[in-house]
């Protein structure tokens, strides 16, 4: 047999198999519509009454932050940068890597340290998630996730992990790392990229919508971030674009930073089907809602190129992104260098670390004892 | 989440009910093959989601999409695009893990012969260009300048991707390339 008799068969089979059903796909995609135009509709009501209400989940914090010059990467901070790339690589960008971590995890993998340095959670290559001891090399389960990969954050102190189970109803578990019971956190709609608060009381997760901000025990959920006009139209392209990273908090839990979305053109053309995303770090303050730093970290259409993520530093000093430059130019603002830069909380001190772009993980690992 | 502008209901119902229509004709048409398309690039699993949501795609803007001389070549990039897409096939993975634990299993997607599933998983290991033009050149039996088209680039790109990709499936399924 040769490749095109080899060809024409496999390809008459695959028409075979997937010509019948056409009609109840045709139903499928007006109720998939009709879906997401409710769970748009009960996310927007729910909010406008958590505003009549006036409720407010996080009182305002006291003034603490560190305002002290960032110490250069390296020195004093007693932390490495530390990323996966697309081959599911670990490695440290900066800093030493503890033993114990694994070179190798599943090209897709999350990676997330507990605040005292002793644990790391990340997706194994066969798929599973794991929560390895940097003390003693020992590793456990976390359960599996979804097919090829893991939307799931470790508590900082490393006693639960939340897991976004997937679908187009995806709802977010909350673990127990030991025993205990599985809890799902009531949403509405699919809920995506869960990011505990430093003393695990609180989470982010993304919406269509946009960020969401919920209490463990699902209570006083809250609009922080809507996604922007066209991007939070209830589509495929506008919700993988909504906002699908995780957030990332100040240790001290009173601001997030993270990926504000929008289009990159101000007209979208039916000519180019895919929508190019602009990406925006933002850091907001959760007590007052204003918006500390807002600053464009690239663009892309993000099929080959992987969009950014960001990460605070321990010491509160830091914040890391790894900004995306798929070789547009942006008429708002100069595409930057695509890499992991690090800027302090108030957006000064912008420096770049690396001209390699981080993939799915990006973290800080804290230095142990 | 900023309100619709209001518009003219019964100007929106006639140009909603023809717009169905047209849409109607072209999804009845064109899916059954899209979803073939995205399953050669992207696997079973997603196969269905990636091809719904470029139809969605193409629905949301058919007022537009509907216009276009070759809609069909518009979806059909929008679903190759998006079958090789990593970041973009992370969530249809999700949609498409919950979609089959659902399913009823009669209504799980067919298997095919075991040949033909490692011909496919050898388009799926291709660069992704040369996978598209492959993936389209065979689902769709399309010429070069339409497959040049669809994605966006000359002939003579293309037929460096099909020669390159034919090479390439040659040495990974062990066979005689008799085009050389």
């Amino acid at each position: 047999m040769d490749l095109d008799e080899l060809a024409r068969g496999a390809t008459r089979e695959l028409l075979d198999v997937t010509s019948a059903g056409v009609a109840q796909r045709r139903t499928l995609l007006d109720q998939t519509r009709r879906r997401r135009r409710i769970g748009n509709a009960a996310a927007l009501t729910a909010l406008v009454t958590l505003m009549a209400g006036g409720l407010l989940l996080v009182t305002a914090p006291p003034d603490d932050r560190d305002t002290r010059p960032a110490r250069p990467i390296g020195e004093g901070h007693g932390t490495a940068l530390v990323t996966v790339n697309t081959a599911g690589q670990i490695h440290a960008l900066d800093g030493d890597v503890a033993v114990g971590v694994p070179r190798e995890v599943h090209a897709l993998s999350p990676i997330d340290f507990t605040s005292d340095g002793t644990r790391v959670m990340f997706q194994a290559q066969d798929g599973s998630l794991r929560l390895v001891d940097l003390r003693t090399g020992g590793s456990r389960s976390l359960g599996a996730c979804a097919e090829r990969w893991c939307d799931a954050d470790l508590s900082a102190d490393g006693r639960f992990v939340a897991v976004g189970s997937g679908g187009l109803d995806s709802v977010i578990e909350i673990r127990p790392v030991g025993e205990g019971r599985i809890q799902r956190l009531p949403i509405a709609g699919a809920a995506h990229a869960p990011s505990w608060s430093p003393d695990g009381e609180h989470l982010t997760f993304t919406a269509d919508e946009g960020l969401f901000l919920i209490g463990k025990d699902g209570r006083g959920m809250r609009l922080l971030w809507p996604a922007s006009g066209e991007l939070a139209t209830g589509s495929w392209s506008s919700e993988l674009m909504s906002m699908t990273e995780p957030a990332s908090w100040s240790p001290d839990g009173s601001r997030i930073a993270f990926l504000a979305t929008e289009p990159w053109d101000d007209d979208v053309s039916a000519a180019d089907p895919i929508i190019p995303v602009r990406y925006t770090l933002t850091v907001l303050d959760l007590g007052s809602g204003a918006t500390e730093l807002s600053r464009y970290v690239g663009g892309c259409y993000c099929l080959n190129v992987s969009p950014p993520a960001v990460a605070w530093s321990p010491d509160g000093s830091l914040i890391a992104v790894n900004v995306v430059d798929n070789g547009r130019r942006d008429t708002k603002g100069a595409a930057r260098n695509a890499g992991v830069h690090v800027v302090r909380p108030d957006g000064t001190g912008w420096r770049q670390l690396t001209t390699e772009s981080a993939t799915w993980g990006l973290a800080w690992q804290p230095s142990m004892g | 989440m900023e309100p619709e502008p209001l518009v003219d209901t019964v100007t929106l119902g006639r140009a909603a009910s023809s717009t169905s229509v047209g849409f109607d004709e072209f999804y009845l048409s064109e899916m059954g093959r899209l979803v073939a398309l995205a399953r050669s690039l992207a696997g079973v699993a997603v196969a269905e989601d990636i091809a719904q949501e470029a139809m969605l795609v193409a629905y949301r803007r058919w007022r537009e999409v509907g216009a276009l001389q070759r809609p069909d070549l518009w979806v059909r990039r929008t679903c190759a695009n998006m079958a090789v897409s990593q970041f973009r096939r992370r969530v249809a993975e999700l949609r498409a893990t919950t979609r089959l634990t659902r399913r009823r299993p009669d209504a799980t997607p067919e298997p095919m012969s075991e040949r033909a599933e490692e011909f496919w998983d050898a388009v799926r290991t291709l660069p992704h260009r040369q996978a598209q033009a492959a993936a389209l050149r065979f689902v769709y039996d399309m010429p070069i300048a339409e497959i040049a088209e669809t994605l966006g680039c000359s002939a003579g790109t293309v037929k460096q991707h099909l020669s390159r990709a034919r090479q390439a499936l040659s040495v990974a399924l062990d066979l005689q390339d008799r085009s050389d």
